[in-house]
């Protein structure tokens, strides 16, 4: 296993960034494992425990296994998506970037996270925190920049905002 | 006046509404006093609150709310603003309290919401006790865990109000011996008048083309909607509504679907046998096999279908309700079953839903157009030329939403006669 510092995963969450925000959603569904997720936990949810409370328990705001993520970018992808038809401009901001743990061959990133999504005359700005599951992939190709090699087994997003109130739905990848 | 903001003519089949109604902060402001505090209001369900002193605050038809479990099991719900100086006793979403104590000058209520402690209370007058400063509350009534309250005195009980209602209720909680409200609730705003929300909650109209991604990725699950059929629509008085149909979809509470795996089709048949032994054929059918939609009038909506979801809105303004939203489940569903729910309930609702986005959409584009004046009318006429033949049963027909008008046509009436000046002059 190539060893994932910082700057590796750094490089793969800004390519993730990138991803959403030119809405190449297919690349981004492909950056998931086979049995990769994305979890938004409510936000009523106990900021202490979001990160690991079991999505498949008790109500998320989005809890998606791999097949609900592509059916998600799907979706998108259909000109009748009418709340993103036209599309929002989003754009993430990812930082404070810390390699949290280590277990066997996966590594969970810690980050911050800050999109700002334009639609409809409106400016909603998202707040909250982030954790990457990442992988190597099985059968990587060993690729001189390691980030290449790395693939997301669970996205969780915790927002720090106590409602939807002053912003909009999460009708894009946030 | 009021009453003439909606143009009802009957069976000539034209039914409309002034746009007006949706944008006006008077007809708002009217709407509180005459619609929302005459109602019997959604408040939540008993499960949220099962130990002595777990509350929860919220806001309901305008009102800050604390509903608490006493000491003695029963459930109040209480004004959550101190009797002194109007200070909130209670600033957070929900907990465990043995009592409320307002920060602002110290005054302390027990959990039935009587007041129990003031500092300093040896300089008020005699006239002063603590009985009279009490929080003071609104009505409250349940039916199956499901709590309302009520603002005015006048407004018949709730069994009366609820009416037919109550027994689409009992099809919900007999579902299993203790239903729960899940944790985690969905809130988000949208940009629209209230009625808007009530009306999209009613409507089976727009279902084909505004949510036409997400029968679509029914269709990729290997759901067959084209096996969606229809089934009654009954007006049950008072402005509620329910309409019945099948959906395709598995159904959690013992309906297997194709697109589920089969190792949870035994634990759907035992569930449906036990309902069966229970409630017989005829009942048990309803619970096990028919989806439906049951509206409250003004702001509660609960679909039992694909999983029960919970839905209540509060208005803030003529232009922007928040609503609120919960997962009621059977408690001992096991996991698997209780995964599936959760999953047919994201799949379409919620902010981060495949349908729900795309109503907001919708309403905030509705109310946006609402600000055009020359625009004066809005079209709730489908299916009126027929709405009393009990052999035309369309979901898409807009005899629901009619129900809702007529029902909010009547409570604004009343405030129609209470400013009629001769009926004034009358009177002194």
């Amino acid at each position: 296993m190539p060893e994932l510092t910082r700057p590796v995963v750094e490089d793969f969450l800004y390519h993730e960034a990138e991803l959403i925000d030119s809405w190449r959603l297919r690349e981004w569904a492909a950056c998931f494992r086979e049995d990769g997720q994305y979890i938004v936990p409510t936000l009523d949810a106990d900021p202490e425990t979001a990160m690991d409370l079991d999505p498949f328990a008790m109500l998320c705001l989005i809890a998606d296994d791999r097949g609900l993520i592509d059916a998600r970018v799907d979706r998108l992808e259909n000109i009748r998506a009418h709340a993103e038809s036209p599309r929002s401009r989003v754009t993430h901001v990812v930082a404070n970037v810390r390699v949290a743990a280590s277990d066997g061959d996966i590594v969970d990133v810690l980050s911050n996270l800050i999109v700002h999504r334009w639609r409809h005359d409106r400016l909603d700005t998202y707040v909250g925190r982030c954790r990457h599951r990442l992988a190597v992939r099985d059968g990587a190709s060993r690729s001189p920049d390691p980030a290449v090699d790395l693939c997301i087994v669970e996205r969780r997003v915790v927002l720090d905002l106590e409602s939807l109130d002053p912003v909009g739905p999460l009708s894009f990848i946030l | 006046m009021h009453a003439q903001l909606v143009d009802d003519q009957g069976g000539n089949g034209l039914f409309r509404v002034r746009t007006e109604a949706f944008r006006s902060p008077a007809i708002f402001r009217a709407e509180r006093t005459l619609v929302f505090n005459k109602s019997w209001l959604y408040v939540g369900h008993a499960s949220e609150i099962p130990l002595a002193g777990n509350f929860v605050t919220r806001s309901v038809g305008g009102h800050p709310v604390i509903m608490v479990r006493g000491r003695d099991g029963g459930i109040r719900v209480l004004f959550n603003t101190c009797a002194h100086q109007s200070s909130p006793v209670c600033r957070v979403p929900n907990g465990t309290a043995k009592f409320f104590q307002c920060f602002f000058h110290g005054w302390t209520y027990d959990t039935d919401g009587s007041l129990i402690r003031v500092p300093g209370d040896s300089s008020y007058s005699g006239k002063f006790t603590k009985a009279q400063h009490g929080l003071a509350a609104p009505r409250v009534g349940s039916h199956r865990g499901f709590v309302f309250m009520c603002s005015s005195p006048s407004t018949p009980p709730l069994a009366d109000y609820l009416g037919p209602a109550r027994d689409y209720l009992d099809l919900i909680a007999d579902q299993a011996q203790e239903m729960v409200v899940l944790p985690g609730s969905h809130k988000y705003v949208t940009h629209a008048n209230w009625k808007m929300v009530t009306m999209n909650g009613n409507d089976g109209y727009h279902v084909a083309t505004t949510h036409a991604t997400y029968l679509k990725y029914l269709r990729d699950e290997g759901v067959d909607t084209g096996a969606r059929r229809l089934g009654r629509r009954p007006n049950l008085g008072n402005g509620h509504t329910a309409s019945e149909f099948f959906g395709g979809w598995g159904r959690p509470i013992a309906r297997w679907a194709p697109y589920w795996s089969d190792d949870v089709k035994p634990l759907l048949e035992r569930k449906s046998a036990e309902l069966h032994d229970r409630f017989g054929q005829q009942r048990a059918h309803l619970m096990t096999e028919v989806d439906r939609n049951l509206i409250i009038f003004p702001n509660l909506v609960i679909n039992d279908h694909s999983s029960i979801i919970i839905r209540t809105w509060d208005p803030v303004s003529a232009g922007k309700v928040v609503v609120t939203a919960w997962c009621l489940a059977p408690k001992d569903e096991g996991p698997k079953l209780r995964a599936l729910r959760l999953r047919n309930y994201l799949t379409f609702f919620g902010p981060g839903g495949f349908a729900t986005p795309d109503d907001v959409e919708a309403l905030n584009g509705v109310q946006n157009s609402f600000r055009n004046e020359a625009m004066e009318w809005l079209d709730v006429s489908k299916g009126a030329a027929t709405e009393d033949d009990p052999d035309v049963a369309d979901n898409a027909d807009e005899n629901q939403l009619r129900a809702f008008w007529r029902r909010w046509q009547s409570d604004m009436a009343a405030g129609d006669r209470d400013a009629d000046p001769r009926r004034v002059a009358a009177d002194a």
